[in-house]
């Protein structure tokens, strides 16, 4: 302590304008400390993955027997996975808000302003992290899946662009999330807003019931649902059975969902650069 | 590096709004709320902070090794930082900021709330800096910091620079020395600066609270053979008698001619 005996390291200064090597490198640094973070406070990524988890059960095997249009509960419970993994998709927003949040509002971002780092690797970092658990996520789900009884029928083309669809989903979904975080005042805030919005929009889908089953004018609202379409576009990528639907959303599902997804990140990431260098300035 | 609302700032000719990334290069910082990663242990601090400096993995981890052993950090460096105690954390954030030997280290208050302890530890880490060439800019509350730490100081009042120099200098304008003499009986004060003042030919100050009464002196044996002279018949009615040079919270205080918000900037350079 008394003397500082660590061998210097001043030699030459390091590239001044990070380029694509050093931004490469600071988004690893940083993801390498996100996936961290998640393991030490794992809260959130269970809740988000267990409450999902949770409903499929409570649906398939307690109301089963009388929600299944075929009237098989094995069918009924093969239909819910594809939903399943939706909302666990749908619910990661809020681990992303509140990532972002927390990033910027702690005071590790002042010790990152005075870093020669490139500050656009806070946010790749983000990404990174949030769409290789994404990843984790979809694999561990479609386990639970097959214990379920769930089959991907579609052959491993179609299993394949099933889980590419879900991931362009979970991408547009975490841009979308950098996006709240940055615009939210805390890391808590962020998580609260995320949950009681998801919710509503899970259920308000036709993820566990028909459309027709509801109100003549709540079916509309569940149709044009996107969280209708993306449920709708696994099911049929996955080749599972569908609950019976003749509505325009529901018979264009995958072309809606890419739209979607790249609509909204089209929509959202100029935003979220503007939001993000006016805090670096 | 954030916009200046007015004037520029330069840090070894570089100047930060059009040169950031060259400033950023050179500099150190340690806030004064410690800025480390709490849900990270010390060693991934440092390795982290290290990759991010640009330092390749292995040298990370030799420099992380390094400064934990001479921060005295090596026995908690795979704790998690948000079980340390102040002065550690307030130890590792200054090895964070020392990753890559600045030539400038800005230390914002960095012996705030610290136990004696490791103040001393901070004030010798400092020392050890300033010795091996690094200029260190620090601000701090507690003039008796600033007095041992600094070869400048410039004492701000309310945003405002009011004055510049070494300790000496800020000392030599309110007057050079002090002589102090403490009674036991507040009725003994009067009598006693009467004696002091027309020993010394200066204008004494009663404190009757302290049961002290000061005058403003320029030689130390003349002022201190003088006053034991007067006072000899006073005997074992004087408790003491010392001369002292005024300490910075006196310069301070009649610098500003105010006691509230004694905020500081001191600079140790080199």
């Amino acid at each position: 302590m008394n003397t500082v005996t660590a061998a210097p390291v001043r030699a030459e200064h390091p590239a001044l304008r990070p380029g694509p090597a050093k931004t490469w490198s600071d988004t690893l640094t940083l993801a390498r400390r996100n996936l961290r973070h998640m393991a030490r406070e794992p809260f959130e990524p269970v809740i988000a993955l267990s409450m999902p988890v949770l409903m499929v059960l409570l649906f398939g095997y307690v109301f089963g027997g009388v929600m299944s249009p075929t009237g098989d509960e094995t069918d009924y419970r093969a239909m819910l996975v594809p939903a399943m993994i939706v909302m666990v998709m749908f619910y990661g927003i809020a681990g992303t808000a509140s990532g972002v949040a927390r990033d910027t509002s702690l005071s590790v971002m002042s010790r990152f302003r005075t870093l020669p780092m490139s500050p656009a690797a806070l946010l790749w970092a983000r990404v990174l992290t949030d769409m290789l658990r994404a990843v984790a996520e979809v694999a561990l789900l479609l386990g639970v899946g097959l214990l379920l009884g769930w089959r991907p029928e579609s052959g491993a083309a179609g299993a394949a662009a099933a889980v590419g669809l879900l991931l362009l989903f979970r991408l547009s979904l975490v841009c979308a999330g950098v996006l709240l975080g940055l615009v939210m005042p805390g890391p808590d805030t962020a998580s609260m807003l995320v949950y009681p919005l998801a919710f509503p929009l899970t259920m308000l889908s036709t993820s566990f019931v028909p459309a027709q089953a509801m109100p003549d004018w709540l079916a509309p609202v569940a149709e044009w649902n996107p969280v209708s379409s993306v449920v709708t576009a696994t099911r049929e990528l996955f080749g599972n059975p569908s609950l019976p639907s003749d509505s325009w959303p529901a018979e264009h599902a995958v072309l809606l969902t890419v739209g979607l997804s790249l609509v909204l990140i089209v929509l959202v990431v100029p935003p979220t650069l503007r939001r993000f260098a006016r805090l670096n300035r | 590096m954030t916009d200046p609302d007015s004037g520029r700032a330069r840090v070894q000719g570089f100047d930060t709004v059009g040169h950031g990334d060259q400033v950023r290069a050179r500099i150190g910082l340690t806030g004064q709320y410690a800025s480390v990663d709490e849900l990270l242990t010390g060693r991934e601090n440092l390795e982290m902070f290290a990759r991010l400096h640009g330092l390749t993995t292995s040298a990370a981890r030799e420099r992380a090794e390094a400064l934990l052993s001479d921060f005295d950090l090596a026995e908690a460096a795979d704790r998690g930082s948000r079980t340390y105690s102040g002065g550690m954390r307030r130890r590792l954030d200054l090895a964070v900021s020392l990753l890559r030997e600045p030539d400038v280290l800005f230390l914002d208050e960095p012996t705030t709330g610290l136990d004696p302890r490791s103040r001393m530890q901070v004030w010798e880490t400092v020392a050890t800096l300033v010795r091996e060439g690094t200029t260190v800019l620090l601000t701090t509350q507690y003039l008796e910091e600033a007095d041992r730490l600094a070869d400048r100081v410039t004492v701000v009042d309310h945003g405002r620079a009011v004055a510049t120099g070494t300790p000496d200098d800020l000392r030599a304008r309110v007057g050079g020395l002090r002589l102090d003499v403490l009674v036991h009986d507040p009725a003994d004060l009067d009598r006693t600066g009467e004696l002091l003042g027309s020993a010394l030919g200066a204008a004494p100050s009663v404190d009757p609270p302290g049961l002290r009464v000061e005058v403003p002196v320029t030689d130390r044996v003349r002022a201190l053979m003088h006053a034991s002279h007067a006072l000899e018949g006073m005997g074992s009615r004087i408790a003491d008698l010392d001369v002292r040079r005024p300490s910075l919270d006196e310069v301070f205080l009649s610098l500003t001619g105010h006691t509230t918000a004694p905020t500081e900037t001191v600079e140790a350079v080199r």
